[in-house]
Formats: C-alpha cells, structure tokens, sequence
C-alpha cells in the first residue's frame, strides 16, 4: 500500500493514493467488524474477559496481519519491512474505526473506566484490522491476476486458518454459540461433525478448481479430502478452541463441554475456512 | 511446493508431497479420536438430570458487608439453565438474612462461582442453609 510512501512521495497523486488506500482500509475494517462492533456480547467481553488473553489476541493478531499482507499483497515481490508497515497501518486503522464506531453507538463514553473503553476497543481490533488488511482485495482494482493467487500447500493451509479465526471470530461472542452446545446430544454433536466435513469438502473442490491449488478435476475425492479437508477442519477446530479459550468460555467447564461448544464453533470456522479463496 | 511446477521440483516436491500426507493422517486420525469420544459419551452416558453440589469457597469482609463466595457443580448430564441458589443465615437474635443468586447457565460437569453478601458475619455463631431452588432446561 501506499502509506509507507507518505514521507518520500508528497506529490498529488501520491497523496491521492495514499488517501484512497486510507479510504478502503476503513470501509473494509468497517464492513468486515460490523456484525461485531453492534453485538453486545463483545462489548461486556471487552471489560469481563482476562486481560492477558486479550492482551495475547493482540500479540498474535500482528504476525498474522504480516503474513496476511505477505500473502495477498499486491507486488510479489515486497519487502517485510513493508509488510510490516501495512499490518501496523491495518493495526492502526482498526482501532480508529472501532473506537469512532463505539462512541458513536454510546458503546463507549464518559464515566467509564480505562480499562473498559480499552478493552472495548482492543477486542475489536483483530476482525477491523483483518478486515482493513483485506479492503485492497476486495476493493481494490489492482487485483493480482489468477497467475499470482497460486498458492503453496502452507499459504493454502494459512489462508484456511485466518478464514477460520474471521467466522469464527463473528460468531463466537454470542450466547447462541453456547446455547447451541448446551442443547447439543452426542449423536448431535457427530452429525454436526460430519456436515462441516461435507460443507468443507464441497467448498474445496469447488473453489480448489478455480483457483492455483494442485486440485484439478482429476484429483480423486479422497486424495483432496485427506490432504486438504481433514487438515482444514483440524485447523478451524483449533482455531475455533483458541477463540473459546480467549472469550473465557472454557473456563470450569468440563471437557466435554469445551468438546461441544468447539464442534458447534468449528462449523462457521471451518466453512470459512474453506471459503477462505473467496473471502480473502 | 508445488507438485506440477516445472524444473527443480524433483526431491524437493516429492518431499513436501509426503509431508502433505503426514499432514492428512494426523488430521485423519485426530477427526477419527474426535468421533471415537462423542460416540463413547453417545453410547456410555446415561443423560443423568442435574445434581447440584454447593461449596463454600471462602468468606471476605468487604466494608460493612460479607461476600460468601460459592463454587456450584452441576454433577449431571445435562446442561441446566436459570439455576437460582437460595442462602438462608439464620441468627440466635434477630432476623434470617436470605438471599438469592442466579446462573444463566450451569453446564454438564461444569462449575460455576458466585457470591452472597449478608451483612452478618456468616462464620461466627450462625448457621447458613444453602440450596438450589429451581432451574430450567436450556
């Protein structure tokens, strides 16, 4: 993007640039953290849950947006520096977008505390900023051609994973997600279980095709669903444990509780996941 | 990394081919342990209704209020929602203090923690009755 060119490049359509890409960053942080920003439950979890495990979600959520910048960025070849750089704007951008989008709902005023509106904030950041980070590629004209979104076995498995956490992370706040589990037999369990694999594999071959992966129609059914399904859905399982583990809803429950509500959140996950190709 | 690029795939490819599969029986087998429990718990669990087992956690003075702190287990099978506890102090002298808590929700095996605030102490000279009232199904 062009904000790390703001100091060297100060002509017009340098600033023009950089505008426009400030532009897309908050429509797509705005876009994509919405559902988020008018749910309550994020809201009471921004001063309810443990401060470490928020603290943590930040820490993570750098790397990530690095990488993610990496992957879809649109010259090939980038330096880290400046990969750096978009996911601290991205970082930067999601803040700004929360905390304006919080005031502005009277989510956040006076008489709270620091700790509150801070941790109102910082919970939103992660889906705003992923959201910011994507604006170009969603929005953006500059699209890489089908040449360049060829993918490595590792970018495939990595783009499933923020795929996941971005869903997973829509959905997990609400008491829905918990409910569900409560409501939850065994056999439901299996069930759901085995349609996320269904739901998964449908998406992978279809978009698998479209896309650079090494699927093409001849690959057996088989051979995709092993090395591309399964891991998938391990992932979002993980990533679906990490995002209950974060929002407290492991805390003194029993395992098979934490077993439930992951399968339950590993659904939305591991759909995003595997519709990963098309969102990001 | 990819299989079908040309040139120096080689050992390379073949490699990273393998590690695919490793990837996938890992995954495999991790699915496999996953639908092993949930077809044990199908199988061997006996959907027992909630057993509730109250403990008191400790006693605080805060101010001029005592916070009795309590852990309650549902011991059963089956999640419970609505779960309203219900603690009575009863005195020599004066009044009962009673008091109620309320858990949204109170899963299967799983423990919960709230406190009851009484303005006598409720560790010298009196006694405390505590019980689970009611609750619903989620």
């Amino acid at each position: 993007m062009g904000t790390v060119g703001l100091d060297r490049a100060t002509s017009a359509p340098a600033r023009s640039k950089a505008l426009r890409d400030t532009g897309r960053a908050l429509g797509g942080a705005l876009i994509f953290s919405l559902p988020m920003l008018m749910t309550m439950e994020m809201w009471w979890l921004g001063f309810a849950m443990d401060r470490l495990r928020l603290a943590l979600l930040l820490v993570v959520c750098l790397p990530l947006l690095i990488l993610l910048s990496r992957r879809i960025g649109f010259e090939t070849t980038r330096a880290w520096r400046e990969d750096v750089a978009d996911a601290l704007f991205a970082l930067g951008i999601g803040m700004v977008t929360s905390a304006v989008a919080l005031v502005v709902f009277g989510a956040i005023g006076p008489g709270m505390s620091v700790h509150e509106i801070a941790g109102k904030i910082a919970i939103q950041v992660a889906p705003a900023s992923i959201g910011a980070l994507l604006a170009r590629s969603q929005f953006g004209s500059e699209r890489r051609g089908e040449e360049d979104r060829q993918e490595s076995y590792w970018g495939e498995m990595f783009l499933m994973a923020v795929g996941a956490l971005f869903l997973g992370f829509n959905v997990a706040p609400t008491e829905e997600m918990i409910v569900i589990s409560y409501r939850m037999t065994p056999w439901h369990a299996v069930a759901l279980v085995l349609l996320s694999l269904f739901v998964m594999h449908g998406f992978i071959f279809a978009v698998g095709f479209r896309g650079g992966t090494e699927l093409t129609p001849q690959t057996p059914w088989w051979s995709a669903f092993v090395r591309f399904t399964l891991p998938g859905y391990m992932l979002a399982m993980l990533v679906s444990l990490y995002i209950l583990w974060t929002f407290g809803r492991t805390d003194d429950t029993s395992l098979e509780q934490v077993i439930t509500a992951t399968i339950v959140l590993g659904f939305p996950s591991s759909a995003g996941a595997a519709a990963a190709r098309l969102i990001l | 990394m990819r299989t079908n690029g040309k040139g120096k795939a080689g050992a390379t490819a073949s490699y990273e081919k393998a590690l695919e599969w490793v990837v996938g029986g890992v995954a495999f087998f991790f699915v496999v342990v996953l639908l092993g429990y949930l077809f044990g718990l199908g199988a061997w669990v006996d959907g027992q209704p909630p057993r509730f087992a109250i403990m008191v956690e400790n006693v605080e003075q805060i101010g001029n209020v005592y916070q009795m702190q309590v852990v309650v287990t549902n011991e059963g099978d089956v999640t419970a929602s609505d779960v309203r506890l219900r603690a009575v102090l009863h005195q020599d002298v004066g009044p009962d203090e009673a008091r109620e808590l309320r858990f949204d929700y109170l899963p299967q095996r799983s423990q919960r923690r709230g406190a009851f605030v009484f303005e006598r102490d409720p560790r010298s000279g009196v006694t405390v009755d505590l019980s689970v009232t009611s609750y619903v199904e989620p």
